[in-house]
């Protein structure tokens, strides 16, 4: 009972520093909704993606990738970011997304991509997790969550930056929660049929995946993603009827895409 | 056993994804028309087997049991590119397309996570990225015969957003549908 009477005051004098802490935190945090830091940690998630495996060294495939991917965000409305597309040099089958607008496709996905329509898919799916700021929403919990214990402790909340861009590379590692990765499917689709191209594309790239489910290439993309077969399931039950009228396929960019990919892969 | 059934799968099957089979994922009906509205040709059991003949968007069109009709892409599973890709993966595809890029390493979780960040990369990316202008955007879409469209709505986690813009374009740039009715192509 005596020492009840000492740690309870020690005990709600640490919690109002530690909330007083974690208000800080939150609003300093709060900053990284806005362009400038965005890109900031985002660059810095991205160098993680490049340093992790290299950017494919061929200006033809990550120029195409830039066109079809500007085409996407021009053709979809636009926005403030200053987009990034590249390939990255793995024979893994995966594509990446980081804050701020960077965007990267393995080598393995575009050898196993059949179309423009389908690149499109792929990068609408991507550029998607930056605009609905996905892993801006996921890293700013876990900082905050990780620095609310922190604070108990040292009283620490500088340095968000290096935690948020290593939260957000934690998060491409293990991946997205579902419900995030069926909201970029269907955004992706708006995005696809808004530029004018087939929206059931993403379907088709989503049974690619399918088929491959035992390729040694999809293991990351399984670990961090719901499986294609649920992913079709849900566009089918969310919006596939909305989409239908839009599904026409572009035959004018089939000589194009098989110039700058399907011939260089 | 295994491998030499995929290697007669492999034999038996064009290159298209859709030229193949599939199996029905629920009990479906198979309809006249890839229209929701369209008349029921037969009620299919889940797990039945069927032959893919042609995709158009979100439907396909099957045969199966001398019959024929038209299910969604989300009723099925497409199967034998699974064969297909099981056999290439052991070396007895013997297309040449060998699955795994020589010289360029795997991506793995581990290796993100404890990667050491390449600034330069990501500065050369995002300048060679940085380089490709308005203008040359709006001639790779004019080169591609791409046209924007307006009015799309969005579709939120949960909701079946059956709205259609006012005017809806497809590539050949004609106007092919305008008012706000529930659409009846699904």
């Amino acid at each position: 009972m005596k020492i009840g009477r000492l740690i309870l005051p020690a005990l709600i004098f640490y919690a109002t520093t530690a909330s007083a802490d974690v208000q800080q935190l939150a609003a300093k945090l709060a900053e990284y909704d806005k362009p400038a830091k965005e890109n900031e940690f985002g660059y810095k998630t991205a160098a993680n993606i490049a340093g992790a495996s290299p950017i494919l060294n061929d200006s033809v495939v990550n120029n195409y990738l830039t066109l079809v991917g500007k085409t996407l965000v021009k053709n979809s409305g636009g926005d403030s970011y200053r987009w990034t597309f590249a390939a990255i040099d793995a024979p893994d089958i995966n594509a990446f997304a980081a804050p701020g607008g960077y965007v990267f496709v393995t080598k393995g996905l575009l050898k196993a991509l059949n179309s423009e329509d389908e690149l499109a898919a792929v990068l609408a799916h991507e550029i998607s997790h930056v605009r609905l700021k996905h892993y801006v929403k996921v890293a700013k919990k876990q900082v905050l969550a990780e620095y609310a214990m922190k604070s108990l402790a040292e009283g620490q909340t500088d340095g968000q930056l290096e935690a948020m861009s290593r939260a957000a590379t934690l998060i491409l590692a293990k991946g997205l929660d579902k419900q995030s990765e069926y909201e970029a499917d269907y955004e992706a689709m708006r995005i696809l049929a808004l530029s004018g191209y087939d929206p059931s594309a993403l379907v088709d790239v989503l049974n690619m995946l399918n088929s491959k489910s035992s390729d040694k290439n999809m293991a990351f993309l399984l670990s961090t993603h719901p499986s294609a077969a649920e992913r079709i399931q849900s566009i089918g039950s969310c919006c596939a009827e909305v989409y239908q009228q839009y599904a026409v396929r572009n035959t004018a960019t089939k000589a194009r895409f098989d110039k700058s990919i399907k011939s260089r892969m | 056993m295994k491998s030499i059934v995929a290697a007669v799968l492999l034999g038996s099957f064009a290159a298209s994804v859709y030229a193949e089979q599939a199996k029905t994922n629920k009990a479906v009906d198979l309809q006249k028309e890839p229209v929701a509205s369209a008349a029921k040709v037969a009620a299919l059991p889940q797990g039945a087997m069927v032959d893919v003949a042609e995709k158009k968007g979100f439907w396909v069109k099957v045969s199966g049991n001398g019959q024929t009709g038209w299910l969604k892409l989300s009723d099925i599973e497409l199967q034998i590119t699974k064969a297909k890709t099981d056999a290439l993966a052991t070396g007895r595809g013997g297309s040449g397309n060998i699955v795994n890029t020589a010289g360029a390493r795997g991506l793995s979780p581990d290796e993100l996570k404890t990667a050491k960040p390449n600034v330069g990369a990501v500065d050369a990316a995002a300048k060679a990225s940085g380089s490709v202008s308005e203008s040359d955007v709006e001639g790779f879409v004019k080169a591609g015969s791409i046209s924007a469209r307006a009015n799309i709505p969005k579709t939120t986690l949960g909701k079946n957003t059956k709205s259609v813009p006012s005017t809806v374009t497809v590539s050949n740039g004609k106007p092919v549908q305008s008012g706000g009715k529930k659409n009846e192509n699904w």
